[in-house]
């Protein structure tokens, strides 16, 4: 019985929300790849991808694709060993916005609210938000639960 | 010590499995909840006199005081919308109160916190509907009732709830197989005219799809 005490207690403690940067976040290591865009980094820190698609007028952007992670690596179009841009899928359950914000503290933030004029049946208010130094930006929704990303783009 | 670890090894190891497993910051809330950000709380006193001093709050999920409720008004303040709220028809809500009956379990499962009553959506004065997913509200227009196709509205309204639960990888599958994908060089805007889960329309696989991953 003291084991079930001590397994609850432990895994209680486990799920408090205290938005600490964690390591398996995986902006350490695109943060890192994004600095010099090379696919010998790409694949030394993600593996091979399990997917390349093709996009774009006449499919000319190649596009690797890492599932689990939930990255999509373009591909220059003139040296496909160069990296163009990179995008990351965040949805996790958690206040995504807060979580980004306390992530990248040590960067500038610049945050600007977006003009929806559109009157969609569904309530939005909208904001872009870019980090220069890393080149990242992203949009989220101030009225979405937990403030879901989705994608997060890399340059 | 020894003898105590090799006499509960498979607990032990069942244990540590469950914690490494454990996905960082999950914070899933059920679909009767609502999800409150962080936030820190000013000084208060309770009505019982009670003195709470100011106190950050953690973000938590809290259980809708109110399920698939038909408020007359509201105190709230909405953002983006200048109406007036106005009572329901006895009618009216049995319309609705049935359509809630025919959904599919896997949203039907989704409780609304208020079901509100307007006359028209400003600028908009052909829309049946108007969700706040946030909060789970539901604001029905004029238009809802004169809609040919109600139950096919409602399901849509409750899915931009919905959608927020559904498993990650898949819902990037789905938005990608829609047309949904980055351009070289553009700001991170969806290539295709919808732009963000708000304008999400769902397809019958993308009712497949959720049924799937809503488990039901």
């Amino acid at each position: 019985m003291r084991y079930l005490y001590l397994y609850l207690l432990i895994i209680s403690s486990c799920s408090i929300n205290d938005l600490r940067p964690n390591s398996s976040d995986r902006f350490d290591k695109i943060i890192s790849l994004m600095k010099n865009k090379t696919t010998k980094n790409l694949y030394q820190s993600f593996g091979k991808p399990d997917e390349i698609a093709r996009e774009g007028k006449d499919q000319i952007l190649q596009v690797l694709k890492y599932k689990k992670s939930k990255i999509d690596v373009y591909l220059d179009s003139t040296d496909r060993n160069k990296i163009s841009h990179l995008t990351i899928f965040f949805f996790e359950d958690m206040d995504n916005y807060a979580y980004l914000k306390k992530r990248f503290e040590k960067y500038k933030w610049l945050e600007t609210k977006l003009v929806d004029e559109t009157k969609s049946d569904v309530a939005t208010e909208l904001y872009l938000i870019r980090i220069p130094e890393i080149g990242m930006r992203f949009q989220y929704d101030n009225l979405a639960p937990k403030r879901k990303v989705m994608w997060i783009y890399f340059e | 010590m020894a003898r105590l670890i090799s006499k509960n090894l498979s607990f032990i190891k069942f244990l540590l499995l469950t914690i490494l497993t454990q996905p960082f910051h999950t914070f899933a809330c059920l679909p009767h909840e609502i999800h409150i950000r962080a936030q820190w709380i000013a000084t208060y006193t309770k009505k019982d006199g009670t003195h709470v001093s100011a106190h950050p709050r953690s973000e938590h999920c809290r259980e809708l005081k109110s399920q698939n409720y038909f408020q007359d008004s509201s105190p709230t303040k909405f953002n983006n919308l200048e109406t007036k709220f106005k009572s329901w028809k006895k009618s009216e809500k049995e319309l609705i109160s049935k359509d809630i009956e025919k959904l599919p379990l896997w949203i039907k499962r989704y409780k609304i916190a208020n079901f509100l009553r307007a006359s028209v959506h400003e600028g908009n004065p052909k829309n049946p509907a108007l969700t706040y997913p946030a909060s789970k509200t539901i604001i029905f227009f004029d238009a809802y009732f004169t809609s040919p196709n109600v139950e096919y509205v409602l399901l849509h309204e409750i899915s931009h709830i919905a959608v927020w639960d559904v498993d990650a990888l898949d819902l990037k599958e789905f938005l990608e197989s829609n047309g949904w994908s980055y351009k070289n060089g553009k700001a991170p805007q969806p290539s295709t005219e919808s732009n963000h889960p708000g304008f999400f329309s769902i397809s019958k696989r993308g009712l497949r799809e959720f049924r799937r991953n809503l488990l039901l």
